[in-house]
């Protein structure tokens, strides 16, 4: 018995430890599928909205669209709302064109099994 | 923030696990006469599994607050724990998950049997909504419907068996005293019919699962399907366990045999992987599945 008993404590004392071991390997969730415009692509003119799809339906209050100018500067954009036809699609409506040269889209996306994932890509606008 | 939420998940699974396999076990399995020596055991996991699910809970909701917000600033933040809340499919399940566990603590209060049946009532609701958060929550339309279904019946046959564990360590003691044999032999003969029951269930519904989440998307690469695959081997060595239990140690109990204390000894060891496997699905249900 208090072989058992002995055996049953070190095994709590592993089993203790494997979360604290393991919990930093949570992984990517919703990724990016498309975009439009497409990432990497070089536009004539400013779009007037930004379309991000995903894998995963989103959470639409924790995920977020931040742009940014060749300059660094942010660049202010409308609300992100949910594609009504496919919640795994975000609409970002942009409220002024974007500044000509390189932009940069950084996107956060909340799955609804509440993983967040991040990343960016990059657009030129010529003209 | 990924560890306490780890940590809070695995407490959140044991206690829903216990609250409910100990009402289950009042309930359903064991004969009238014995209820007034189970009682007190019971109204004491009830009480503190309601309190450990609810404290748990509020833990686990802080985590989300801080892993959907802007890090472990926003576990306070009322806002975004307001926004968790009312926003989001996870604070949906989770909201009437708490007051559940509010009304679970009251319910464990009184002594009589009807309050057991709501503890059992409340225990099934909090047990099988588990089911509807994490990746249970990732299909949507009727494919959804059917994982949440075979997510929930797989934590209600999993609370049956591993809850059922604890009481029934109780339920072996009883054998020590003659008069009470014949009671608690029919008790472990009900849980015995029912657990092959509830295994059969368990099993089926862990396939179902497994496809519902995985698919096609088989990848031994990925950490989630390899620690997927080492509880699937801790619940097979589970079920030998509980082979051994019931058909090589139940036969010795009559007559004062060594079965009782060779089967206590038997659910120890199950109680023991039973917290391995919950460990696991503590922090697998935080992965990416592929």
């Amino acid at each position: 018995m208090l072989r058992s008993l002995s055996l049953a404590a070190l095994l709590t004392a592993a089993l203790v430890g494997l979360p604290l071991a393991t919990a930093t390997q949570a992984l990517a969730h919703a990724a990016l599928v498309s975009e439009m415009p497409a990432a990497g692509t070089t536009v004539t003119a400013s779009p007037t909205e930004l379309r991000l799809s995903f894998s995963e339906t989103l959470e639409l209050s924790f995920s977020k669209v931040a742009v940014k100018g060749a300059d660094g500067n942010p660049v202010m954009t409308g609300t992100p709302a949910l594609d009504p036809n496919d919640a795994k699609t975000l609409i970002v409506p942009l409220t002024s064109p974007l500044p000509k040269g390189s932009v940069t889209i950084e996107w956060t996306a909340v799955s609804a099994d509440g993983h967040k994932t991040k990343g960016s890509y990059t657009l030129t606008i010529a003209g | 923030m990924d560890s306490l939420l780890a940590a809070a998940r695995f407490i959140h699974y044991a206690a829903a696990i216990q609250f409910f396999g100990g009402s289950v076990f009042y309930i359903l399995l064991i004969p009238a006469g014995l209820r007034p020596t189970l009682l007190r055991p019971t109204r004491i996991i009830e009480l503190v599994d309601a309190l450990l699910l609810f404290l748990s809970g509020i833990a686990w909701l802080l985590a989300e607050a801080a892993n959907m917000g802007d890090g472990p600033q926003d576990a306070l933040n009322p806002s975004v724990i307001g926004s968790v809340l009312t926003d989001t499919e996870f604070g949906h399940v989770w909201g009437p998950r708490l007051a559940l566990s509010v009304f679970a603590m009251l319910a464990a209060l009184p002594r009589a049997d009807w309050a057991r049946w709501i503890a059992l009532g409340l225990a099934t609701l909090l047990l099988g909504s588990l089911g509807l958060v994490g990746h249970g929550a990732i299909d949507s339309g009727v494919l959804g419907l059917l994982n949440e279904t075979s997510q929930a019946l797989h934590l209600l046959s999993s609370g049956f068996w591993l809850g059922a564990l604890l009481p029934l360590l109780y339920l072996l003691a009883l054998f020590r005293n003659p008069e009470r044999r014949p009671l608690a032999d029919a008790a472990l003969r009900r849980f015995s019919g029912l657990g092959h029951l509830a295994v059969a269930i368990l099993l089926l519904s862990g396939v179902a699962n497994t496809w519902f989440v995985l698919g096609s998307h088989i990848d031994l690469g990925a950490p989630y399907q390899q620690l997927l695959l080492v509880k699937i081997g801790l619940a097979g060595t589970m079920c030998l366990v509980a082979i051994v239990n019931r058909y090589a140690f139940v036969p010795r109990i009559p007559h004062g045999g060594p079965g009782a204390r060779q089967l206590a000894l038997g659910t120890v060891v199950e109680m023991v992987l039973s917290a391995l496997i919950l460990g696991l699905v503590a922090v697998i249900g935080m992965m990416s599945p592929t």
